[in-house]
């Protein structure tokens, strides 16, 4: 297929996607106001620490913004297919796709962009009405680059979690179940990515592994680019190792997903 | 392999003269590697330290060829290989060993071109969305196949009406009944115009009004357009009504590639007669065609409780005489002569009763293959 066809096919998959998700509204604004939920509780605790003279190494502005962006930011960099891959593969539902000129991936892809673009219409009214009631402490008038280089970070963040969850459902080509890899992973990854402390609040000691790992680059590094004090420079070197873990994630899921195929062996068709 | 067709020559449906193969199949094999577990937690002990590998040949050095516009009934028991088949002719499965070409493409290298010349129908799995009108799943199956607007528009058209379900365009797929969403599958499949179309149990679940239906319109389909249709099936009616040639796959291996009506009289070749009287009749068991062993007296079935009813097997060449016969025992209501039960001889096949494989191993055209 030329890239224009591919473009087609995934955007009429954008559209098709999209109008599937709006046939149940009401269960998008609850998984919202589940991925909210969590950011407001923990803005409100961390700010009550400060406030109660916690010795912290960042303020209450850091804190609240960080929450405040948390959530969109996790939001739009997730992914939410491993299980539902692994499951189509196990089930010989992948077939249907490999009989067709168009790869199942493209399904994959085209489902997160078009969920996402739903839930950014329910998610942003709430965000707004959360940075409402913080506004206080909530500091955005930070330089246009930052939020220009925000918006490249998180597209490359959402780029990782894609290809980790390609990585992680091809697993079921091989394996009857991957639920219990994929319960370690969401726990590793919700622990070190930021999404629920942000990392700057980890011990000393862990800075340095945490700092390179790349799941900082999921969730953490897009949000300190708005809200931490890195230097233009930090940015782009930042922007850089981002761009290598992502080059990474993308060949080793692409790997798996490959060899996967040729193991296909397409049971229950 | 056994064949009853003994000359390359291919009868076409509606007439159309043979051509050279659309799949060609030499020497097809495939060989599954499993993971053998014994029961309970010991087993499952064993089985995550040390996994006992085993394999499986599943098809075994298949050979056949399919020329354009066939209608081909793939048939065998479950685990025969019919479906490993199958996924290999569609390009799922990467054979063990042997040849497989269809349109001249190797199926397992999915080249897009390949693709958007074949379908595949599996009467089990749906490759429609769920939630919003089929019409959206048309509009992908638009782009992912190349369509012009004018072509997907005049395909459209032309396949709603033939299925009946111009109204049911834009109604979500998951508010339609199981009949309504086959049709739909049916039409997703053929909006391309694909040459070849690969049916797995293409009417499972349906009722027999739909069955009818959708049999009708494969066969309407490979009449005007010269689709080439593979179908496996377990509903015998499906292949009576779509195949002219049955391919019949037992342990992986070819068991019989021809014609079902020369299969039905090479396995059964007596008639069967079932003639109704005004009154109770019998049929003296010293009668000349009975005492020759050209006719048996067959148990009536249980709608018959009067006697009125004589169900009688004859061999072809006895046929005239016993019509003529009859009319002499009583009055005549009613006669049906029919050939035996297609799905009884299948099962025959399946089961490896001795008859059936008798009659195809003491067929003349043993060992040839349909090349």
């Amino acid at each position: 297929m030329t890239l224009g066809e591919v473009f087609r096919v995934i955007r009429r998959l954008v559209v098709g996607g999209i109008a599937g998700s709006l046939a149940y509204p009401v269960d998008f604004v609850f998984y919202m106001l589940g991925t909210i939920i969590g950011p407001i509780i923990a803005a409100l605790v961390w700010r009550a620490a400060i406030a109660a003279g916690a010795d912290l190494p960042v303020d209450a502005q850091y804190i609240t913004t960080y929450f405040v962006l948390l959530s969109l930011v996790s939001m739009l960099s997730s992914a939410w297919l491993s299980m539902f891959m692994a499951d189509t593969i196990r089930d010989g539902r992948l077939n249907v796709w490999l009989a067709r000129p168009g790869s199942f991936l493209y399904e994959m892809a085209a489902n997160n962009i078009a969920e996402k673009a739903v839930k950014l219409v329910i998610l942003v009214p709430m965000i707004a009405i959360f940075a409402w009631f913080m506004r206080d402490s909530l500091t955005l008038g930070v330089a246009p680059w930052r939020w220009g280089a925000l918006l490249v970070s998180t597209l490359m963040a959402a780029l990782i979690f894609f290809w980790i969850d390609v990585a992680m459902g091809s697993l079921g080509f091989w394996l009857e179940d991957i639920s219990g890899l994929e319960w370690g992973r969401s726990l590793l990854t919700r622990l070190i990515t930021g999404q629920m402390i942000p990392l700057v609040l980890f011990p000393a000691w862990m800075q340095g592994f945490l700092h390179v790992q790349p799941f900082r680059y999921t969730v953490s590094f897009p949000l300190e680019i708005v809200v931490s004090n890195l230097s233009a420079q930090e940015v782009v070197t930042g922007l850089g190792v981002q761009a290598l873990w992502t080059a990474l994630f993308v060949i080793g899921g692409l790997s798996l997903w490959r060899r996967g195929l040729r193991s296909y062996a397409a049971v229950g068709a | 392999m056994v064949s009853a067709v003994r000359h390359p020559g291919i009868a076409m449906p509606g007439g159309r003269p043979a051509s050279s193969p659309i799949i060609t199949v030499r020497d097809l094999s495939k060989t599954y590697t499993f993971h053998r577990q014994a029961p309970g937690l010991r087993g499952a002990i064993r089985g995550a330290i040390r996994r006992q590998t085993e394999s499986r040949l599943a098809v075994d050095a298949l050979t056949f060829d399919i020329a354009p516009g066939e209608v081909v009934g793939l048939l065998g028991p479950n685990g025969a290989g019919k479906t490993t088949t199958l996924k290999m002719l569609t390009g799922l499965l990467d054979p063990t060993d042997g040849e497989v070409r269809v349109l001249g493409y190797r199926p397992f290298e999915r080249k897009t071109d390949y693709l958007r010349r074949i379908d595949l129908v599996m009467g089990q799995k749906t490759m429609l969305w769920w939630d919003v009108p089929a019409l959206e799943s048309f509009y992908l199956h638009k782009e992912m196949y190349g369509l012009s607007d004018a072509l997907f528009r005049e395909s459209l058209d032309e396949l709603a009406a033939l299925l009946e379900v111009e109204d049911l365009l834009q109604v979500p797929v998951r508010k339609l009944s199981l009949g309504e969403r086959m049709k739909m599958e049916l039409l997703a499949a053929l909006l391309h115009r694909p040459e070849v179309v690969f049916l797995d149990e293409p009417t499972i679940g349906l009722d027999v009004v739909a069955k009818d239906r959708v049999r009708a319109f494969l066969a309407g389909i490979n009449l005007q357009r010269g689709t080439t249709i593979l179908v496996t099936s377990h509903d015998m009616d499906d292949i009576e009504a779509l195949c002219s040639r049955v391919m019949i796959v037992n342990h992986g291996r070819m068991a019989y590639d021809g014609g079902l009506a020369d299969l039905v009289q090479r396995i059964q070749p007596r008639k069967r007669v079932r003639a109704t009287f005004a009154a109770p009749v019998t049929i003296a068991p010293d009668a000349a065609l009975v005492a020759d062993g050209l006719v048996r007296v067959l148990d009536p079935d249980e709608a018959d409780s009067g006697g009125n009813v004589l169900a009688l097997e004859v061999e072809r060449e006895a046929l005239g005489d016993l019509l003529s016969t009859l009319p002499r025992l009583g009055p005549l209501v009613d006669l049906a002569v029919a050939d035996a039960d297609v799905e009884e001889i299948i099962r025959d096949l399946f089961i490896g009763t001795a008859a059936a494989e008798s009659a195809i191993a003491g067929s003349p055209a043993v060992g040839e293959g349909r090349q």
